[in-house]
């Protein structure tokens, strides 16, 4: 239990804002009427970041950390990209991308989780930490689709709110690619 | 114990975290301790301490820095079994790349294994000085079972182990 705490704690991380900014970019065309879509989404992302979590605490892929912050800098960039190329649509394609990304966002885990285990617990706290960085991610998104939700109650205008927080999105994730190309 | 001349670390790292294992060692009537941490936190902290003296932690050497390990560690770590207090003793240092393993003792005395169930609190606030974000993970290792659980802000760095 404690490590499936752990991977939802540093999933829903203040200062690690740079994975929440990017599940907002991710769900930005979802909803809750698109649940099972949402629910592809983010369990693509969470392979995607269980397996390259294990190649990179393994030592199996060695990629320098600033190189890594910086291509999930990118990620968070190209996602919204992708979202408005496609106009905010629910497409296929973005399962995929999603599971792609999450490779990219798993590398970043991969010192810190040899850190905390040994070699007797890595693999039985493997499961339960990916499993709890999954639930957090699914809490983080159920409470991004109620705004969205409340803001289309509210103010009827989603495609507009959606344009600016992409608009947000964008500027964040360009001064974080900014500040990660000067390492 | 090996002690390197300079602690650094290739590791970057954006948590703040340390990793502890306590292990009850039946035949040696003692708990043995093992704290991992990161090289440049440790250095922090030790900076942090001679601040006073106006001195850095890579100027001392060995018998200075292990008395300056020991001051800091059994300052930040308490350990109790049913509300007694146990002494906890600085063992040695051991450095490798990317990590600090600091060794520490507390012995238990004549009690028998029977005794030593019960409720283990723990108070485990290294390097929560240096970072408020701090999180010390505690492996407890009693009669072949493990109990895991963390000391952080939230639980004001202090936590209950029950056998």
């Amino acid at each position: 239990m404690f490590y499936f705490n752990l991977g939802i704690r540093h999933i829903t991380d203040l200062e690690a804002y740079d994975h929440m900014l990017f599940l907002l970019a991710l769900t930005l065309p979802l909803s809750f009427g698109q649940w099972k879509a949402t629910l592809k989404w983010i369990t693509a992302f969470t392979l995607g970041h269980s397996l390259s979590l294990a190649l990179a605490a393994t030592e199996m892929i060695r990629i320098p950390s600033h190189w890594v912050e910086l291509g999930i800098a990118i990620t968070i960039f190209m996602t919204v990209g992708y979202h408005l190329i496609n106009g905010f649509k629910v497409v296929q394609g973005a399962m995929w991308l999603s599971g792609i990304f999450g490779l990219i966002h798993g590398l970043g885990f991969g010192s810190y989780y040899s850190f905390i285990t040994h070699s007797d617990s890595f693999w039985w706290a493997w499961i339960p930490f990916n499993l709890g960085i999954e639930a957090g991610q699914v809490l983080l998104v159920l409470a991004l689709l109620f705004v969205y939700w409340a803001v289309e109650k509210i103010w009827r205008n989603t495609k507009a709110t959606k344009w600016m927080l992409s608009g947000m999105i964008l500027t964040l994730s360009i001064q974080m690619i900014l500040d990660r190309l000067s390492f | 114990m090996a002690q390197d001349p300079a602690l650094h670390t290739k590791v970057r790292h954006e948590f703040y975290v340390t990793v502890t294992d306590f292990h009850v060692d039946i035949e040696k009537r003692k708990i043995t301790g093992l704290v991992k941490t990161f090289p440049d936190d440790w250095e922090r902290a030790m900076n942090a301490l001679l601040q006073e003296k106006v001195m850095r932690y890579v100027q001392l050497d060995s018998n200075q820095r292990s008395a300056l390990h020991a001051q800091y560690l059994e300052q930040h770590i308490q350990l109790k079994l049913n509300g007694e207090a146990m002494a906890v003793e600085y063992f040695g240092t051991s450095t490798g790349p990317d990590e600090v393993y600091l060794l520490f003792t507390a012995e238990y005395g004549d009690k028998e294994l029977e005794e030593l169930s019960g409720n283990w609190t723990i108070t485990h606030t290294l390097l929560a000085d240096i970072y408020p974000s701090q999180e010390n993970i505690v492996i407890f290792h009693y009669d072949g079972r493990k109990q895991t659980s963390s000391c952080r802000e939230s639980n004001e760095y202090r936590l209950n182990f029950d056998f």
